[in-house]
């Protein structure tokens, strides 16, 4: 289980969260919806500490932290517990697909090098890229390094994996692929929190929906009561312009 | 009057110095790349105090000529070790050549490693936190190799440039190459032969080393280029 309560992070006088919090059960799929700049990225960022929030209480499994006064060896420990997948994929350049998948359970983990490989082999083969074991991500797609990014965290098994918007920096066409990928994690039980603007992913897949807007949460609830019956006005103002953005390309694709 | 007969009759002699050349290649060089890569780390870090005097530091080397650098150490030297009660009046020169360099070569070097690790795109570190790697692994087994491979052709010229830079070791009385040179052309009168033997075995060295950088460089490619048909090669046998 993962649990906010009443995050606060500002840059200098830019406040970008404004007491946030939230709740994932284990094995749930919660999404975070909301506009650029209303704080669901650096909220992630602050559950594995990227970034350092000003105030607040965190907890994961059975840790719980209060981010005025955490420590080194805590965070260390928090970060133990929680996989993250990056916007930009952030593979390890100098490191092959395999590598980049072992490295963390033979450093991190101290598993022995062989149960590592037959651990990495298998996360990659799940992620549906067998035949690339000793590719660099200089020669992977972009679709291609992001399942690597995400095999990666799952060979960990973390409490929970952070998506901080996973398909954004792809293609359209190669943003199927990844989605796939991340709805059998789905399927797997894995507890998942999801910063996206794929609303397909949100209604199919998503246990909880949170609306985010300004540094808060707007509205949260089942894709059904976010999707179809929204209550707050900001809520369907940013749903009917996604809805309307998408209806004009489906008219230019067809 | 100039003539090859002498070129090859003093090439042996000349030649049988080389190893002094290597060694002054070699000792500051690997002295330099441990200190300029502390220094650099030191400076990234910004540790208080320290930070401020490495900064004076390499900007000292970095805006007076290595020329006088190996004088300041020559002469400076043994009055500094005096004060603790050395005697550095009869130690070899060559011990004030590696001093000289390994300070020089160490700042620009620091330089080199610094803007090579801040080239690194700050995703990697992050990366490597993500996974639950300490700040120490990350830099160890990510950042480090790639920010080596970023800095490895700067590093090839300087250690091209450090092996020239050698033959101004006989202004201290060092017996390298050059040294033998002109030890050779004052005893016997014949001025240009020797520094022409000189001349061909810098140049032979350096074009060569230049190769093997070039060679390492494209092995370290991390997938790029040259890796990229390596693996497809093997993908497709």
């Amino acid at each position: 289980m993962i649990e906010i309560k009443n995050i606060k992070k500002s840059f200098g006088k830019l406040s970008v969260l404004t007491d946030v919090s939230l709740t994932v059960q284990p094995h749930e799929v919660v999404v975070v919806l909301g506009p650029s700049g209303s704080g669901k990225t650096t909220m992630l960022r602050c559950i594995n500490f990227l970034e350092r929030a000003d105030s607040g209480k965190l907890t994961v499994g059975d840790m719980t932290i209060d981010f005025t006064k955490v420590s080194k060896r805590e965070i260390h420990e928090i970060r133990k517990k929680v996989g993250f997948v990056f916007q930009n994929y952030n593979l390890f350049a100098n490191k092959t697909a395999l590598q980049n998948v072992m490295h963390g359970l033979v450093v991190v983990k101290k598993m022995p090098k062989a149960e590592a490989r037959k651990k990495a082999e298998e996360a990659l083969a799940w992620v549906k890229l067998e035949d690339k074991h000793d590719y660099y991500p200089s020669q992977l797609s972009g679709g291609q390094q992001q399942r690597v990014g995400i095999a990666r965290a799952i060979a960990l098994e973390p409490e929970v994996i952070l998506f901080d918007e996973p398909t954004s920096a792809l293609d359209p066409e190669l943003i199927d692929e990844t989605l796939e990928v991340m709805k059998n994690v789905a399927k797997r039980g894995i507890t998942m929190l999801v910063v996206t603007h794929e609303l397909s992913f949100a209604q199919d897949i998503a246990d909880k929906v949170i609306f985010m807007d300004g540094g808060v949460v707007v509205e949260e609830g089942t894709p059904d009561e976010i999707f179809n019956h929204p209550k707050e006005e900001r809520t369907k103002q940013f749903l009917a312009r996604i809805i309307a953005t998408k209806t004009l390309s489906k008219k230019i694709e067809g | 009057m100039f003539s090859w007969k002498y070129v090859v009759d003093y090439f042996p002699d000349i030649f049988a110095k080389f190893p002094v050349t290597l060694e002054l290649v070699f000792v500051p060089f690997i002295i330099s790349f441990l200190l300029g890569f502390a220094i650099a780390i030191a400076r990234l870090k910004k540790i208080p105090l320290l930070e401020q005097v490495l900064a004076v530091y390499v900007s000292y080397v970095r805006c007076t000529p290595v020329i006088t650098q190996m004088f300041v150490v020559y002469f400076g030297l043994p009055i500094l070790m005096k004060q603790f009660g050395v005697n550095a009046y009869d130690w070899n020169p060559v011990i004030f050549v590696f001093v000289a360099y390994s300070i020089n070569i160490s700042a620009f070097l620091s330089e080199t490693i610094r803007s090579s690790i801040l080239a690194v795109p700050a995703g990697q570190m992050e990366a490597g936190y993500a996974v639950g790697m300490s700040g120490f692994q990350t830099m160890r087994d990510i950042i480090v190799p790639q920010a080596l491979k970023i800095s490895l052709p700067m590093l090839g010229n300087m250690f091209i440039g450090l092996f020239q830079a050698t033959a101004l070791a006989y202004m201290v009385n060092v017996i390298d190459m050059v040294g033998k040179a002109r030890n050779i052309s004052t005893s016997r009168g014949h001025l240009l032969e020797g520094y022409i033997c000189c001349a061909i075995v810098f140049a032979i060295i350096s074009l060569a080393l230049e190769v093997i950088f070039k060679y390492v460089n494209k092995r370290l490619a991390f997938g790029h280029q040259n890796g990229y048909q390596r693996v497809r090669r093997r993908s497709e046998s």
